[in-house]
This record gives structure tokens, C-alpha cells and sequence, in this order.
């Protein structure tokens, strides 16, 4: 650079460097007053410390605690408070950038005086923002101008890259003081699983961290970066993960990565706002940079397509792998032939679609609450029982179908006993039914009769007529053949046959005009039960009452006296309980015959009317 | 070209105010204060040392007396050796040492010197001759140290830094 540029320069920007100066006196002066501050601070608590020992250890709890909750509750500001802690270095490495951000813009400026140029100038003079910032709002978009990759554990600095200044210096520590903060962040945010730094605004520029298995990638970016910035640091830092595993494993070698200090120079990017790129096109030698273009392309293809297929291999296993249940990825790395994959496996989790060649796997066993294997277990433990079991997401177990009591006590001890279950419902539960109760529902206990079983004894009781009961134990005995059946309760009627007969059959004897012997009584009383009980089985049932005679006295004479028979039995069988309507008489007094006393024709006889033969509607 | 440059993490525990932070200042700055700050969480300094030909540059994380919460824990992770701090004027401090020594088995892989502070203080001095054989045994190598006159300050943590190397 010339001297006359130089004088140009000073003309044209002499208020922009007063500015400047101006500027860098204020971030003095601001230090000054903060060190002046700490200095009263720290001899007001030095006081409160003579005065009273014991203040020492009760304010040191607080602080840590205070820091905690404060932290749970409002994330945000507090990581704004752990600002001042790295905020020196950044500030003083800004003051340095600025310097370095006028030298770049030394040859922007020497382009000469565009009208893009003019105008920002007019801005800045009307504005007061010193021009060269300006020029860096107008144009650029962001700027990575650091890049620390650091060991996760030990907060070492394993390479880095950027802008020189006092950070760049001091890099060692800042990021221990980084991992520091970011390891009480996570700590405190424990329960939110994951939860870690991911960004912290310092000033005008931005903090971000990129999270990484053993490393991570913390970045300060000038400008207004974007998400997909975010992307590309990401895969940047996989990449890094991926090339250099051994060497990241290795605390000896930090400091002295050449290939990856390569790759993190390769994330100090400057992107461009998008009107000045179109600008910047000037179309010179345009054919020379197609051709290197295209050679760089080839290269790159040529190279990039066998990394990306390893990479591709890589991501979809990984992919793979986090969506097995039961599975727990822990590291996947390249060995010497194909990939290692370390992880935790329930003896129930699948990987049966991710084993193939080059892919070894080195598993520890361990018990996942995956709901999918809690509901496999769970199908385990019922299977060979009538019952299903459905896991809810609160680790309800609902369990539905039939078990006997004693069956769903022990699988609800087990249920219960399963981690990833926290409670049983068995409300839908019902009770088995047994062959016995199926047997009833297809063959119904015989009206009037009560059936109880109790320890494979049957015992019956009420009354019924002997065709309904026979062939229901006809069922009993072929099904149950081994059943002991108690029917002394039980009173087997005759059927309607069997009761036409003895219906006919009865015969009431009279030995003295209509009077009736204490066994006609009982003739009568038993041929009531009769004939009620064929009434039951069929309403039209009807009898026909036959008063008869001998032949001693007038036939006048027997014929009333049959009539009276009849008409007397048939108020003792209403008396009993027979429906007067059905019961007609007739006479039989004695035709012909020797006039002599014969007892065995002094009588009533019964007959039973059928309906078929049409006597009674 | 001489040996590449090693870096390596360090961690000072101790009770509250045995001294730490004005050890490490006394190391790093060569400054003393009779003022005391209490540190909150960690604070980092970082100091270059040559040992027998080998650069080796410790970072080292002052992390706040155990009393302050226990995330001293967290601190610890990827650390290559452990300055034990106790105060000779404060039973206390050493058996506080021990116990944490005894409660966390991962601790005994990674190499440890422990000082004994404030050994200026003479007229206040409360540690015996059988407390000291037995910090020996457990934590290998004792020494008296004072932030305040310089005493041993140096020496500990180079032994320390030669554990590391040894560790190797
Ligand atoms: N006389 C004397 N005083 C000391 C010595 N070392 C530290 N002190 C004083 O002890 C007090 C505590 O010192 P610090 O170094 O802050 O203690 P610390 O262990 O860092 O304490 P925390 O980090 O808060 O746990 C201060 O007042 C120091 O001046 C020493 O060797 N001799
Ligand atoms: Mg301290």
C-alpha cells in the first residue's frame, strides 16, 4: 500500500477512526468501573467475614444452590450472567477483530468511491455508526471467526482455528471455562433429559455449540447466522468424529492435529449478503475459473462420493439402531473391517435387520421400559392363560379375558413385580365358565326343579314328570359320566300316558248307598293329584264320571242312586281342587241280571276324556 | 524441533478456604492476598512448565470447597491428576480429604499430590506426626506449603506435573 492511498484513507475516514478510538476507550472505561466495583465488593464481603466466621460457610451454599435454581427457572438470563465470566476475552478479541476487519475493508475501500460507497458514508455521518461497521452490516451476513473443538470431558482444547487476537491467546481457557459452564448447565438441567448449552449471545457475537460424542464444536459467528449454518457445523463435527476417532481418543496428540485444524479453517466462513455476490461477478476470466471449477468438481466427486457412501453406511445405521427399541447406541465407529457398533441390548430388543456383514457389535445386556418390550414380557407372562394384557402409557397393565381367581392373584403378583408396570386393572376380568354352566346354557334344568352342584355332586330337588327329568339326565350322565347325582329331593311324576291309565284305572267303591270307605278317601285324594297334574300338562284334559249299581232294588231307584255316585265323587274331587268344569258324569245302574247284593258294583269308575275325541271345546 | 507441547487437566480439591485459589495464584501470578474471595463453581488458569525436555501446559480447574454444593463432581471428568488441599490449622480439612478420597474409587487411578496449606501459620499449627504418615498412604506424596511466603508452591504442583508425564 502506498502512501498516497494511505492520506486518501485518512482523509476519507478520519471521523470513522476517531470513532473508533472512541469506542475502544469506552470498553476500558467500562472495565475499569467493573474492576473498581469488584474491588469494593470483595472488601465489604472481607468485613462481613471478620465480623462473623460462621458467614464463610452459610453464604458459600447458597451461592452454588442459589446458581441451580436460579438456573431451573431461568435459563436464559443466567447464561447471559456467565457471560461476564468469558465476556472479557471476547470483548478484548472484538477490539482485535475490528482492527483485522479494517485491514480487510482497506481493500474494499480501494475500490474507489462506488456509489454504494457514498452512500453508506452518507449513512454513517448521519448516523454516527462508524463506517467500516457499516460496510460489514451492508455486505456481510456473518462471519465464523472462531472455532475451539474441545474435548468433552476434560474441556481440553483439542485443535482451533480462527482470527487472530486475545482470545485466540487465552484459548485454553476459555474452553475449560466453556466446558466448565456447559457441564453445570447440564448437570443442573439433568432432569431435562439432554438439555445443554446450545448458544449464548456475547455482545455481537454469537456463542454457538455443537454438540458432539466425544468432542464438541464451539463457534463465535459475527453477523446473524443461520439455521442451516448450524447443519453444516454439525456435519462438519460428525466428520471429524468419523476421520479422526483415534486421534480425538488421544489427549497426547491435541494441539497438534494439522488435519483438523485443516477442517476447522475450513468452517471460517465469510457468507456474503446476496445482492453484493451478484455484484462481486465481474466476469473476468470467467472461462479459466469454469474449467477449474470443473476439475474441483471432479475431485471432489471423485473423493466426496466414497466418503459420503461410508458416511451414508454410517448415518442409516445409526438411524437404525436409534429406532430399535431396547437398544442403546453408544459409540459406532469404523474398524478395521466395516463398522463397531457398542451399545446396551435388552435380551428382547431385534437387531436382526441391522446384522450383516461389516457391522460388528460389541452389547452389554441391560432391561429397557421401552413400552414395546414391556408389552412383550408382559404377552409372555399371560400367554397359556385365557387373558389379555394391554400396557397403557402411564404403566397401567389393563387385563381382559377369563381367569379363575387364583390365576389372576399370581399373574397380577408378577405384573406388578415387572419394572415399567406401575399398576394392574382386572376390572374386565370375568370369572371362567365352567363345562357345567356351558352345559346348562344348552340344556336348561327342567322346570320346577332346582339343580345345585357342589364338589362334583349334583343334588335335585322340586318335582317333575319322568319323560322331562329322564331325558335331562340322560344329558347329565353322557356328558358328566363320573357325576354323583343326589335326587332323593327329587319327585319324578308320571307323565300323561302313565296318568291316563291310572286315571282309568281308579275306581271308587261305595259299599252303602253314596257312602265312601276311608279308602275311597284316599282313592279320591289321589285321583285329584292325578288328574290336576294332567291338567297342568294339557288344560282340555276332561273325565267322565260313571256312577254304577247292582241290581238289588227298583232300577228307578239305581238309576238315582248312580246319578248320586257320580255327583258325589265329583264334589269331593272339586273339594280337592278340580276344575268342576271338567268333570262330567254318567250312570251305569245295572241292566240285567240276578237281584243280588255284589259290592264289587257298587262304585264310581273314571274315564278320561281326550280332546281328540271331540267332547269338550 | 523439540517436543510437541502437552496439555493436561488438573483439579485442586480442598474445603472452603484452605486455599486453593490462592495457591494457584501464587503459582500462575506469584501474588498473594490476605483478602478472601470465595470461588464460585470453577474458576481456570492455565501455566506452561518444563520438565525434563517436555513442554507441558496444565489447565487448571480451581473448583470451589466441597462445601459449596457437590458438583465438584462433574468438574473432575477427563482430569489427569488431583492437587489435595488441606489447612495444617484445621483437622478438619484433611479428614474432610480422606473421606472424599475413600468415597470415590475412580479418583485413586489418576495421580495426586496433596499440600498441606498455611504452614506459616506456625503458632496455629494442629497436624501430627501420625496424621501425616497416614495422608503419606494414602495420598503417596505430602507436602507443607504456604500460599502466602511461596513455600513448596512451585515444588507441588511440578511433582505433580511429573506424575503426569510417569502416568504415561
Ligand atoms: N496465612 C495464610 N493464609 C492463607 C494461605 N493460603 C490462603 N490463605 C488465606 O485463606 C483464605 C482463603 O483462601 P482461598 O485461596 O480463597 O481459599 P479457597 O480454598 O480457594 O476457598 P474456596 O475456593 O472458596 O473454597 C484467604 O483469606 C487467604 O488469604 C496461606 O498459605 N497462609
Ligand atoms: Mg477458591
Amino acid at each position: 500500500m502506498n502512501s498516497e492511498s494511505d492520506k486518501i484513507k485518512q482523509l476519507l475516514l478520519a471521523d470513522e477512526l476517531a470513532l473508533l478510538q472512541q469506542l475502544r476507550e469506552k470498553v476500558l472505561e467500562s472495565e475499569h468501573f467493573s474492576e473498581a466495583v469488584a474491588d469494593v465488593l470483595a472488601t465489604a464481603t472481607q468485613r462481613a467475614w471478620k465480623k462473623d466466621p460462621a458467614y464463610q460457610a452459610s453464604l458459600a451454599k447458597p451461592i452454588g444452590e442459589g446458581l441451580k435454581t436460579a438456573l431451573k427457572r431461568e435459563q436464559r438470563s443466567i447464561i447471559d450472567a456467565f457471560v461476564p465470566v468469558i465476556g472479557p476475552m471476547i470483548r478484548a478479541s472484538v477490539s482485535a477483530s475490528i482492527k483485522k476487519l479494517m485491514a480487510d475493508l482497506n481493500r474494499i475501500l480501494e475500490l474507489g468511491l462506488s456509489p454504494k460507497a457514498i452512500k453508506w458514508r452518507w449513512q454513517s455521518w448521519k448516523t454516527g455508526v462508524p463506517f467500516a461497521e457499516l460496510v460489514f452490516l451492508n455486505t456481510v451476513e456473518y462471519q465464523v471467526q472462531h472455532a475451539f473443538l474441545i474435548d468433552k470431558d476434560s474441556g481440553l482444547l483439542i485443535e482451533y482455528a480462527g482470527h487472530e487476537g486475545e482470545l485466540a491467546r487465552d484459548k485454553d481457557a476459555f474452553s475449560a471455562m466453556l466446558t466448565a459452564i456447559n457441564d453445570f448447565v447440564a448437570d443442573t438441567l439433568a432432569d431435562d433429559t439432554g438439555s445443554r448449552l446450545r448458544s449464548a449471545e456475547l455482545g455481537e457475537y454469537q456463542l454457538w455449540i455443537i454438540d458432539g460424542p466425544r468432542a464438541y464444536l464451539a463457534v463465535l459467528i459475527k453477523g446473524n447466522p443461520s439455521e442451516r449454518l448450524r447443519e453444516s457445523l454439525q456435519d462438519a463435527l460428525d466428520k471429524i468424529h468419523f476421520l479422526y476417532a483415534e486421534e480425538l481418543a488421544n489427549s497426547d496428540q491435541y494441539g497438534q492435529l494439522p488435519p483438523v485444524r485443516l477442517e476447522l479453517e475450513d468452517l471460517l466462513i465469510t457468507k456474503n449478503r446476496q445482492a453484493d455476490d451478484d455484484d462481486n461477478h465481474t466476469g473476468l476470466s470467467r472461462q479459466k475459473g469454469w474449467i477449474a471449477a470443473l476439475v474441483l468438481m471432479a475431485l471432489v466427486a471423485w473423493g466426496g462420493w466414497r466418503y459420503l457412501q461410508h458416511k451414508k453406511q454410517l448415518h442409516n445405521l445409526t438411524a437404525q439402531l436409534k429406532h430399535i427399541p431396547g437398544f442403546v447406541l453408544q459409540d459406532i465407529r469404523s474398524s478395521d473391517d466395516g463398522l463397531l457398533v457398542t451399545g446396551l441390548k435388552d435380551p428382547l430388543a431385534d437387531l436382526s435387520v441391522v446384522r450383516h456383514d461389516g457391522v460388528k457389535f460389541r452389547l452389554r445386556p441391560y432391561l429397557s421400559l421401552d413400552a414395546s418390550l414391556v408389552q412383550k414380557r408382559l404377552q409372555r407372562l399371560s400367554e397359556g392363560t385365557a387373558l389379555q394384557a394391554r400396557l397403557a402409557e402411564n404403566g397401567q397393565v389393563t387385563l381382559s379375558g377369563t381367569a379363575s381367581e387364583n390365576t389372576l392373584a399370581s399373574l397380577r403378583r408378577q405384573l406388578l413385580a415387572m419394572p415399567g408396570v406401575n399398576a394392574v386393572d382386572s376390572t374386565q376380568v370375568t370369572a371362567p365358565v365352567s363345562p357345567w354352566q356351558r352345559f346348562l346354557s344348552r340344556n336348561p334344568v327342567p322346570e320346577n326343579i332346582q339343580a345345585t352342584m357342589t364338589n362334583q355332586q349334583l343334588t335335585l330337588q322340586g318335582e317333575t314328570s319322568g319323560t322331562q327329568i329322564k331325558s335331562w339326565l340322560a344329558a347329565v350322565t353322557q356328558a358328566f359320566p363320573d357325576m354323583a347325582i343326589d335326587t332323593r329331593h327329587l319327585r319324578v311324576l308320571p307323565d300323561k300316558d302313565a296318568l291316563i291309565a291310572a286315571i282309568n284305572a281308579s275306581v271308587i267303591t261305595m259299599p252303602r248307598g253314596t257312602q265312601i270307605t276311608a279308602e275311597g278317601k284316599q282313592s279320591i285324594t289321589s285321583l285329584a293329584d292325578k288328574l290336576k297334574l294332567l291338567q297342568q300338562q294339557d288344560p282340555r284334559m276332561a273325565i267322565t264320571l260313571t256312577g254304577s249299581t247292582d241290581c238289588t232294588g227298583s232300577p228307578e231307584a239305581n238309576q238315582k242312586l248312580a246319578q248320586r255316585r257320580a255327583e258325589h265323587v265329583k264334589q269331593a274331587l272339586v273339594q280337592h281342587g278340580v276344575d268342576k268344569q271338567r268333570i262330567q258324569t254318567d250312570t251305569k245302574p245295572c241292566a240285567s241280571g240276578p237281584a243280588r247284593l255284589d259290592p264289587a258294583l257298587r262304585r264310581v269308575t273314571t274315564k278320561v276324556i281326550q280332546p281328540a275325541e271331540g267332547h269338550l271345546p | 524441533m523439540s517436543a510437541p507441547v502437552l496439555t493436561r487437566k488438573i483439579c485442586l480439591l480442598g474445603r472452603l478456604a484452605v486455599g486453593k485459589t490462592s495457591l494457584v495464584r501464587r503459582f500462575v501470578e506469584n501474588v498473594f492476598d490476605e483478602r478472601y474471595q470465595t470461588t464460585v463453581g470453577v474458576s481456570i488458569h492455565t501455566k506452561t512448565l518444563n520438565i525434563n525436555a517436555q513442554t507441558i501446559k496444565l489447565i487448571i480447574w480451581d473448583i470451589a470447597g466441597f462445601e459449596q454444593v457437590a458438583h465438584y463432581q462433574q468438574y473432575l471428568r477427563g482430569s489427569h491428576g488431583v492437587l489435595w488441599v488441606a489447612d495444617g490449622t484445621e483437622p478438619a480439612s484433611w479428614q474432610k480429604l480422606l473421606a472424599i478420597h475413600q468415597n470415590h474409587q475412580s479418583i485413586h487411578a489418576v495421580p495426586g499430590v496433596c499440600l498441606i496449606n498455611k504452614h506459616d501459620l506456625l503458632d496455629q499449627w494442629r497436624i501430627r506426626n501420625e496424621d501425616i504418615a497416614h495422608l503419606q498412604k494414602v495420598f503417596g506424596f505430602v507436602l507443607f506449603s504456604s500460599a502466602k511466603t511461596g513455600e513448596n508452591v512451585e515444588q507441588g504442583f511440578t511433582e505433580l506435573a511429573k506424575r503426569l508425564l510417569k502416568d504415561q
